[in-house]
């Protein structure tokens, strides 16, 4: 029980956590429909990408973007369901590698900065287990939601707009635009009476932003062992008084 | 020196958005919504960007000149 309490990912992580793996065995069944697919290469740089999602969240948006666009122009004339239980395998290997590579860079993050946040062998060899069992099943959730999609190009054809409709979202677009150059200049002129003050505080906030979920994570772990310590110590003293 | 070199990476990143959304009203003129669509994602992603590295570089400018 104690080992289990020293695991250092919460609740909350572990189900965003959870979300991305589901993603991210969406990303790599939908590979071989996408690309038309036998070339390991285009596989292997495809899995690459992805997996530098896992640190930069903003890429992980243009890859759905772009997925999304391949997904509605793409025809793919083979059954759907075939080829996602075909490449069934590929995914379930592809994401317990990639689970296991971001299950120890945090672990040897953490163990960067505390020591006693080294996880002991019940320890890893539970999380392994788990961590097993959430990959197999990301990748049947992200193969039930994938076969509710509709792979067809033709699908795409009922999304088309009506002139009128069309020519508002034109305009919209354009007078955004030109407010949206007009704000931005605005702004970069004022920007530039900044005092070093506030552009040191600018600085230190960007960079905190940047960091904020390895601080966030090792400030909840120094949390956690604080009350522990504290736990262990009142334990220490009423037993004192007792005897 | 390496400030300035940021700070134009940015604008080139604002100007590539502009760019894009060119390539999105084309899009709308063909009645390719989905297409837009996508194009518009990528566009708030440069534009953003290039607006962090255009205000970064700014701001570190100011600081260090202060220090200096």
């Amino acid at each position: 029980m104690a080992d289990a309490k020293l695991n250092p990912l919460s609740i909350r992580e572990r189900l965003s956590n959870y979300w991305f793996y589901a993603l991210l065995a969406a990303a790599i069944l939908l590979v071989p429909i996408l690309f038309g697919a036998d070339s390991l290469v285009v596989k292997v740089v495809f899995i690459l990408v992805v997996l530098a999602t896992r640190w930069r969240f903003s890429g992980a948006m243009i890859l759905v973007t772009v997925e999304a666009y391949l997904l509605f122009r793409t025809r793919s004339d083979a059954p759907t369901s075939f080829m996602l239980f075909d490449n069934g395998a590929l995914a379930v290997c592809s994401l317990l590698t990639i689970v296991f590579a971001d299950w120890f860079r945090t672990h040897r993050r953490i163990e960067q900065y505390f020591d006693e946040f080294r996880l002991p062998v019940r320890s890893f060899f539970k999380s392994l287990l788990v961590t097993v069992g959430v990959a197999f099943i990301a990748v049947m959730i992200a193969r039930a939601l994938l076969l509710l999609v509709p792979l067809n190009a033709y699908e795409a054809q009922k999304l088309r707009f009506r002139p009128g409709e069309l020519r508002a979202i034109y305009f919209g677009l354009v007078l955004l635009t030109i407010y949206g150059v007009t704000w931005l200049v605005i702004r970069e002129i004022q920007w530039r009476s900044l005092t070093a003050q506030q552009a040191r505080i600018h600085l230190r906030g960007v960079l905190v932003q940047w960091l904020s979920r390895d601080l966030r994570r090792v400030a909840k772990l120094k949390h956690r062992q604080q009350i522990k310590m504290l736990k262990a110590v009142s334990k220490n003293s009423t037993r004192q008084q007792r005897s | 020196m390496f400030f300035w070199a940021r700070e134009v990476v940015g604008w080139l990143l604002v100007a590539l958005s502009l760019v894009l959304v060119r390539a999105v009203l084309q899009y709308l003129e063909n009645r390719q919504v989905v297409e837009a669509g996508v194009v518009v994602a990528l566009v708030i992603a440069f534009l953003r960007t290039g607006i962090l590295l255009v205000r970064v570089s700014t701001a570190a400018r100011i600081a260090t000149r202060s220090n200096n």
